[in-house]
């Protein structure tokens, strides 16, 4: 008797420190804080700005391009490729900007995103493309939103050409699972832990003898 | 050793006890049975919400996805017939149930509303259930069936929490209306032998001892005349100290032959999984395009919710209305009433039910069986690209369909018979027949046409 009364002191402790928990990691998951990550390609300088973390689905990102003279450089064709890093064969680059050409010169744009999708080795989490385009009064600052279908590590490719020169630039990134899925189970949860709490607590007074 | 099991088989056949067999005796007596299985099926379970909820977004990717909607989902059906409710006894939200009550549970008396009205609430539970899928894409959403589960697995903590044994199973759970139904036409019964039972005075089965606890689902196996709620969970059969329990094997539909009480509730759920069937099969042709053009066009509206809604109360009501029509039709040649007729032989429709809800879940299970392997492959890293997900050619599957529909057809039609020849005497058993033997091959007809059509995917 002794027994099953710890017991369910216990789970009621349990039901309470999850409740507790769940609130500042609901509130924590819709923090936002701007973070930028930076690389050197061909003496420019390209860096990649999100408001918070990458989560699986849509993603707004910008990308800032500034020269040697950390000048912003405007005017530049710029396609962003997100592919998860388990699907990202050594070799496959060249592939992937000709699959990009395809896109950029507009002959066939879903045949390009099969031919991508035909070679990939995983089919977990399949690449996406977007383009960014020029953020009007912002020059070097291209904006974008990229899709993410998968939690985990993906590499964000920028190609860009700027002044006939195409380069690349690659940025590994950690995708989260979407915050929404984590609210809404992290409700759930919450929504049970009460009820299993209530059932504890109102259970020390018999309904009947 | 060979002729004893060989005897002992063929009595199984017959009719016989399977707990005379003793190694099935001591399994459904040990205190493994059924955790063994219950235990597992959770932690699945739990690997499942997993992956729906953080797995890829994409339900043509996500394992959650292939594992409730290509496996479970198109085999249920298939356990209900062979095993009966055995999946309720290891079903993961009784599991919780149990948990939950055991803890901290209350164990309140069930509502009365709840008695009187369950098996409404289920039916309204699984037309609503089965409308949001289409609507919100339930099973189209990885996100979505992980609602729709959690949304289940709240309502049993909660039954769990304040109300006694599984409350929720027994009157509220959708899926338990679908299983109440269609393991009448199983093939497993379990049952008190009535010469002991009438002498018995412990009622154990029902109360409990300190071997098991009573029923789960408020049965009095003493009293049983139907296996729509019993879930073979083998709490009765621990606790008898008589030994009255038995398990047998009989023909599947045999329950159906003979219903004594036949309530107007269950056959109305018949004849609506018939229309759900219907409309899962609509739905999923690839026709459907332009049969929503053509809906749109005639209600002016190109709003999904108002076209597909139209779409499900027609498919709902249609065989609603045909089972109406065929009790009226009966009703001028037996002495009956329309809703006696529609009550009673409501049931014949089960066996169709049973089949054609098989039929098209077979479409899932081997067009897309692969899909389980290759989205659990993939959780390791493993590539899976590019190959077929069937695990039998579409031709082949479609030869099956059609033979399990003829033998659902058979079915009924033989349900129908003994249900006629029970009441009636004469020429009005075939003048009763004759209705609903129309009424079932008019079903038989519409469910092998569509599944002559190509089908879209699940995943």
């Amino acid at each position: 008797m002794a027994q099953t009364k710890s017991i369910r002191w216990l789970i009621s402790g349990l039901a309470l420190s999850l409740l507790i928990l769940m609130l500042p990691g609901t509130a924590l998951a819709s923090s936002e804080s701007e973070e930028s990550t930076m690389v050197t390609v061909g003496g420019y300088y390209v860096s990649l700005v999100v408001s918070k973390p990458f989560k699986t689905g849509g993603n707004p990102f910008h990308l800032q391009i500034l020269d040697e003279m950390a000048e912003p450089v405007g005017g530049a064709q710029v396609k962003i490729s997100a592919t998860p890093s388990s699907a990202m064969p050594a070799n496959d680059t060249q592939h992937q900007m000709e699959n990009m050409e395809n896109m950029e010169n507009g002959a066939d744009e879903m045949s390009g995103m099969r031919g991508m999708q035909h070679d990939m080795p995983n089919m977990d989490a399949a690449p996406t493309y977007t383009s960014a385009n020029d953020m009007s009064g912002q020059p070097g600052d291209y904006a974008g939103i990229i899709a993410f279908s998968a939690a985990g590590p993906w590499v964000l490719k920028a190609h860009f050409s700027i002044d006939g020169q195409v380069l690349d630039a690659e940025f590994p990134v950690d995708v989260e699972a979407s915050s929404s899925a984590f609210a809404i189970l992290a409700w759930f949860i919450f929504l049970n832990a009460v009820l299993i709490w209530a059932a504890s607590i109102s259970r020390q007074k018999p309904v009947s003898a | 050793m060979i002729s004893k099991l060989s005897k002992l088989t063929l009595s199984w056949l017959e009719g016989g006890d399977i707990l005379a067999n003793k190694w099935v005796d001591h399994f459904i007596r040990s205190r493994w049975y059924p955790g063994i299985i219950q235990w597992p099926t959770l932690i699945i379970f739990v690997v499942i919400i997993y992956q729906l909820f953080f797995g890829p977004t994409s339900a043509h990717d996500n394992f959650g996805t292939a594992l409730t909607w290509v496996l479970w989902w198109p085999m249920i059906p298939i356990i209900f017939l062979f095993l009966g409710r055995f999946w309720c006894a290891i079903c993961p939200f009784a599991t919780v149930n149990d948990l939950v009550q055991k803890f901290v549970g209350h164990n309140r008396p069930v509502p009365r509303f709840f008695k009187k009205y369950g098996i409404w609430i289920i039916d309204a539970m699984f037309i609503l259930i089965t409308w949001s899928d289409h609507i919100w894409g339930i099973v189209e959403s990885p996100i979505g069936s992980g609602v729709l589960l959690m949304l289940l697995t709240t309502a049993v903590i909660a039954s769990g929490a304040f109300f006694e044994r599984r409350m929720f199973c027994r009157h509220l759970c959708f899926l338990g209306g679908l299983a109440g139904n269609y393991s009448q036409a199983g093939m497993l019964s379990l049952h008190g032998t009535p010469e002991v039972c009438a002498n018995c005075t412990t009622a154990s089965c029902y109360t409990g001892t300190e071997k098991a606890p009573g029923c789960p689902v408020f049965e009095f196996p003493r009293m049983m005349t139907t296996s729509a709620n019993c879930v073979l969970c083998g709490d009765c059969v621990k606790n008898c100290p008589n030994d009255s329990i038995q398990v047998t094997i009989r023909p599947p539909t045999k329950e159906l032959w003979f219903v004594h009480k036949p309530k107007v509730e269950v056959a109305f759920l018949a004849a609506v999984i018939m229309g759900i069937v219907f409309v899962q099969n609509v739905t999923m042709l690839e026709v459907w395009g332009s049969i929503l053009t053509w809906l749109e066009a005639v209600t002016g509206t190109t709003s999904y919710y108002v076209n597909f809604t139209i779409t499900f109360m027609v498919a709902m009501i249609l065989p609603l209305a045909l089972l109406g029509w065929a009790s009226l039709v009966a009703s001028k040649n037996n002495d009956a009433s329309l809703a006696e007729n529609f009550t009673r032989f409501g049931y014949a429709i089960i066996a169709l039910d049973l089949a054609a809800h098989i039929a098209h879940n077979l479409f899932h299970l081997l067009a897309e069986g692969k899909s389980i392997l290759y989205t659990g492959m993939a959780l390791f890293g493993a590539d899976s690209h590019g190959a077929s997900p069937a695990l039998m050619s579409t031709p082949n599957i479609q030869l099956m369909q059609y033979g399990l529909m003829v033998l659902g057809f058979l079915g009924s039609l033989y349900i129908v018979y003994r249900i006629a020849k029970t009441n009636y005497q004469g020429d009005v058993i075939w003048a009763t027949f004759k209705p609903y033997a129309i009424l079932m091959a008019g079903l038989c007809i519409l469910n092998i046409i569509l599944f002559t059509l190509p089908m879209d995917m699940r995943m």
